[in-house]
């Protein structure tokens, strides 16, 4: 054979290079064709590997033949080529990278690297990326052992060309003296491998731009499972591993349905962008759902159908991968363990061995046919902390789609459910672990419906199942803040009842309706079937329906602005409420995505909620601390000196005495006051006093006296004031731990348009006196005064009354929140209220604003202890409610009566 | 040119917004904000806690308009982010040397 001469051979390779480029660019159009008519992902992979082996050896033989004799002899005994990882697979998508190794023996001498450089530069001349090494065997063992990458990407070679002895020998030795030893520490350092991607690539599947290679659920997560059956079981492929019984024929459809998807999205993704693009972004996702033949459907788009599906594979094969290689891993160690430590039985059905919960076989049928069994499992799961059986899980998932959700509508599954939700730990987690296993469902029907439901905007980043949960496990993130938020996290009583409302908030998208007035629903139908309460379902219903509430108020309206502050007030209506509002919209915006809950968002959100909570709560906030008592009882004592009182002791037990909303919201100098009142009182007295305070154009009355002069002092007082036509703007009830009743009033005078004269004053306060003695009756003032059904202007368009009981914030009191249309009198009709209920008024706080009063009333019973029992919280609720709407219709009903009689 | 710069009430967001493409700005670039102006910060407790909030949220307004709408646009900021209390926040000028369109390389106001 002529050997031709450089110059020749040159331009001759130039050519042939030409020509492999330019059927490089003919192949893969061909193959972008085949494909957008429906070819397969696996076809198209195929036949492109097939296209680069030929290539590719063609190239070496070429090379080899152009090289002489000798070269020969060792490109063919000495060498081979061998490809790796992906290539190796015989998966190449259109622009994968190329992974070969050039493998020789020492004899092959200078032809080696001669050899290797020709086929690599050829095949960067054809725009591949390639990754190459020049290996012997003993290298290849070597690197495999310091490097995982390469010892990973070697268990996958595939001869191509040159000599097939060396590559038997390499196959054989690297077999034996890489894959099958240490075998447990190579699959830990692939998991902490993949668990560093996802931390990169998104810890959830549901990413609404997620990578098809590296993104939990891809196709690495079929490669982790493939190479941890390598591993262990010295399977080459999936084939293997179902026929040897390993991997279920259930699980090998699964996975290679999954695994065929992602191989032609991947494929269309890279022909999309002439790259190897592995985002799904959304743009591509629209080209591709309409390339599926997904047509937008009234309330549910082509691509959202198109990526549901998309998740549902990348779902099914990330949980066969997770549990295949948690099998793989953990048969050994758990061996080993339970040869020691035999497996604890707990419970009765469960079995306890190391972290691994599960239930032993003769039990299994009864466990899952019976849903409390079911459920306390997770629970115990998650309070000990404990991994449920990966097999087990398997198996609940298998019978779960055979069950009816009915049977879960029990007493028993809700109080175990509730318990879960209540955590305090790993509520999220369990969770997860409950809606992989198809269980959550169960309990909340319309969970299985939002499986995979991505919300297509560029705002959510998670799809609908997954936001519910990841909002969960915000929360729970949340009660770990140092900040108010956490504070406030830390308070709520009823976590459970947050965590379900956080569960159920969205669970109402991808319907026509508004998704909240369809959660609402869903929360009303969850509410029932767990045998809620009334109350439970008020507060559950509410955080549903008005999830979005909180953060329109405080990002989009000014907290400032009483017009704001007091409907949002009386929407929220109780502390614990309003605490849970807060927890549930900061998880809500902190799951929609990485850093989106900003610091400048909670900012705003605390501030609504410390302007709200004083409206809702009466009470200012409390701070703590004997040395503020200290301090306080030093300058109580300044503004005392002339009443030369007991000292600093007397002082601070007197302080002692009152309640710390009192302490700290009350200053010094009217401290002091109504310590010299409390010291000049004496047994069976009452004392009042009235002043004009000018700084609110306010009269202040302050009535001291004994908790046991007379029942209902407070409604007393207010009819009093009702009676000689004052207008109550703001009161604060104090009782002493000791009996001692301090009241204080504000009130305007609507007779007088500046200051009211003394004699005024004291009329009023003295009529206090009298009637709380019992000297004057409260009805017969009433009755003979005019004013009560005054001529003070109603707003013109009535708001709902709203009362609402409260028993979640004070374990000592009940609250009553009443919110209402403001008409004088109405504190009186309410107090008057209560106090024929037979309750005591411990404490209150009555504000009124904007014609619209929010009051606040600490109760107890005639024993002093809260009311516990539902049937009498709810006759107190309505009783209230209704004496307010008769005393408030009343006018609205004949006004002309009412101008004729103040006329 | 002038680079418009408006720190107001986040809340007023919206009705400056509003207000601004009514008069015929094209964009706008919105920013959240913290700072502090005569207003200063302010203190909150909480259960006995003092938390202090040193910066207030507040919203930056960018605009970049021609100098011939510059009044138009500081009267409409002024009117529609005001609501009359300490906090309404300020307005800044500055002079704007350039403008490109990325897309198409225009330069200067029609570029804006």
């Amino acid at each position: 054979m002529m050997v031709p001469d450089r110059g020749a051979l040159v331009s001759l390779l130039g050519k042939t290079e030409g020509d492999a480029a330019s059927t490089l660019a003919e192949h893969r159009q061909m193959l972008r064709q085949r494909l957008m008519e429906g070819a397969s992902g696996a076809e198209v992979m195929a036949a492109l590997t097939e296209f680069v082996d030929g290539l590719i050896i063609g190239r070496y033989r070429n090379v080899m033949r152009q090289a002489g004799e000798e070269a020969q002899v060792a490109g063919a005994q000495h060498c081979c080529l061998v490809a790796l990882g992906g290539y190796g697979r015989r998966e190449l998508a259109p622009y994968s990278d190329i992974d070969v190794m050039f493998l020789y023996r020492e004899e092959a001498g200078e032809a080696a690297p001669a050899l290797s450089r020709e086929v690599l530069h050829h095949l960067w001349d054809l725009g591949f990326q390639v990754g190459h090494s020049v290996r012997t065997i003993h290298d290849c063992t070597e690197l495999a052992a310091k490097d995982l990458t390469i010892r990973t990407s070697m268990m996958e070679a595939r001869f191509l060309t040159g000599s097939p002895q060396l590559f038997q020998e390499f196959h054989r030795r690297y077999f034996r003296q890489v894959v099958g030893r240490r075998t447990d520490r190579f699959i830990e350092q692939k998991m902490d491998e993949r668990r560093r991607e996802y931390e990169k690539f998104g810890e959830t599947v549901y990413l609404l731009e997620p990578n098809v290679k590296k993104s939990k659920g891809g196709l690495r997560d079929l490669h982790m499972l493939q190479w941890a059956g390598m591993a262990r079981f010295q399977a080459a492929t999936l084939q293997d591993l179902a026929g040897r019984g390993i991997l279920s024929r259930q699980d090998f459809l699964s996975l290679t349905d999954a695994r065929e998807f992602l191989w032609r999205v991947r494929a269309l993704l890279h022909f999309g962008a002439d790259m190897a693009q592995e985002i799904l972004s959304f743009d591509e996702q629209i080209r591709l759902a309409s390339l599926y033949g997904f047509q937008d459907r009234p309330h549910l788009l082509g691509v959202e159908q198109f990526m549901q599906q998309y998740y549902r594979h990348t779902m099914g094969l990330h949980e066969i991968s997770v549990r295949f290689v948690d099998r793989c891993r953990a048969v050994p160690v758990w061996r080993r363990l339970t040869r020691f430590l035999p497996a604890t039985k707990v419970d009765g059905h469960f079995e306890v061995a190391g972290q691994r919960l599960t239930v032993p076989s003769e039990l299994r049928t009864r466990v899952l046919d019976s849903p409390d069994l079911l459920l306390r499992l997770f629970e115990m799961a998650r309070a000990r902390g404990l991994k449920i059986d990966t097999d087990l899980l398997d198996e609940i998932h298998r019978h779960m789609d055979g069950v009816s959700d009915e049977a879960f509508r029990a007493p028993e599954v809700s109080r175990v459910f509730l318990k879960i939700l209540a955590g305090p730990e790993a509520v999220a987690g369990t969770l997860e672990a409950m809606h992989r296993a198809h269980l959550l469902e169960k309990l909340i029907p319309v969970f299985a419906t939002v499986r995979g439901l991505m919300q297509f905007n560029q705002y959510h980043k998670y799809t609908v199942d997954e936001h519910s949960l990841l909002a969960v496990a915000k929360a729970e993130a949340l009660a770990q803040d140092p900040g108010v938020i956490g504070e406030v996290c830390r308070e709520i009583r009823r976590r459970d009842l947050l965590h379900l409302a956080l569960l159920l908030h969205d669970l109402g998208k991808g319907r026509e309706e508004d998704h909240s007035e369809v959660g609402k629903a869903i929360a009303e139908e969850t509410a029932a079937r767990l045998g809620f309460d009334e109350q439970e379902t008020r507060t559950l219903v509410f955080l549903v329906h008005r999830h979005l509430l909180m953060a329109h108020t405080a990002f989009r309206r000014d907290p400032y602005d009483e017009k704001v502050l007091l409907p949002f007030a009386r929407a929220v209506a109780t502390p614990e409420v309003l605490r849970k509002l807060l927890v549930l919209t900061a998880a809500d915006i902190a799951a929609v995505g990485p850093g989106v809950l900003t610091k400048w968002k909670e900012s705003l959100l605390i501030e609504l909620y410390l302007r709200t909570l004083p409206e809702v709560s009466g009470e200012r906030d409390e701070a703590a601390g004997p040395d503020r008592i200290k301090k306080l009882a030093g300058e109580v004592a300044r503004e005392l000196a002339d009443v030369a009182a007991g000292g600093l002791g007397w002082i601070e037990s007197q302080l002692g005495q009152f309640p710390l909303r009192y302490v700290y919201g009350t200053a010094p100098k009217r401290i002091a006051a109504h310590l010299g009142a409390i010291k000049r009182l004496q047994v069976g007295e009452a004392l009042a006093e009235g002043s004009f305070n000018k700084e609110r154009g306010a009269c202040e009355y302050t009535v001291i006296t004994f908790n046991d002069l007379t029942p209902g002092i407070f409604s007393k007082i207010a009819g009093v004031m009702a009676a000689q036509g004052l207008q109550i703007l703001d009161a604060q009830i104090i009782t002493r731990h000791d009996g001692v009743v301090v009241d204080t009033f504000q009130v305007s005078d609507p007779d007088y348009a500046g200051v009211p004269p003394v004699e005024r004053l004291a009329a009023t306060a003295d009529t206090i006196v009298k009637v709380l003695k019992g000297e004057e009756a409260v009805e017969r003032l009433i009755s003979r005064s005019n004013r009560l059904p005054s001529a003070r202007r109603l707003p013109t368009s009535r708001q709902a009354t709203e009362v609402q009981i409260d028993n979640e914030t004070s374990d000592r009191f009940t609250i009553i929140d009443v919110f209402a249309d403001d008409k004088q009198g109405l504190l009186y009709v309410i107090t008057h209220a209560i106090f024929q209920l037979g309750l005591s008024v411990h404490a209150a706080r009555i504000s009124t604003r904007l014609d619209q009063v929010a009051d606040v009333f600490y109760v107890t019973n005639q024993e002093g202890v809260k009311i516990e029992v539902p049937s009498r919280l709810e006759a107190i609720r309505t009783v209230i409610e209704e004496e307010i709407d008769r005393f408030l219709d009343q006018q609205v009903d004949a006004p002309e009566r009412v101008s004729s009689g103040s006329s | 040119m002038k680079l418009i710069e408006a720190i107001i009430k986040p809340f007023k967001l919206d009705e400056v917004k509003d207000a601004l493409l009514e008069i015929g700005v094209q964009g706008m670039t919105v920013t959240e904000v913290k700072g502090f102006g005569r207003q200063k910060g302010h203190k909150e407790t909480y259960r006995g806690t003092e938390y202090t909030i040193e910066f207030v949220p507040k919203v930056k307004v960018e605009v970049a308009v021609a100098d011939s709408l510059v009044p138009r646009v500081l009267e409409t900021i002024t009117r529609s982010a005001k609501t009359g209390s300490i906090g309404d926040g300020k307005i800044f000028v500055r002079d704007l040397s350039a403008a490109v369109r990325i897309r198409t390389g225009e330069t200067g106001e029609t570029a804006l």
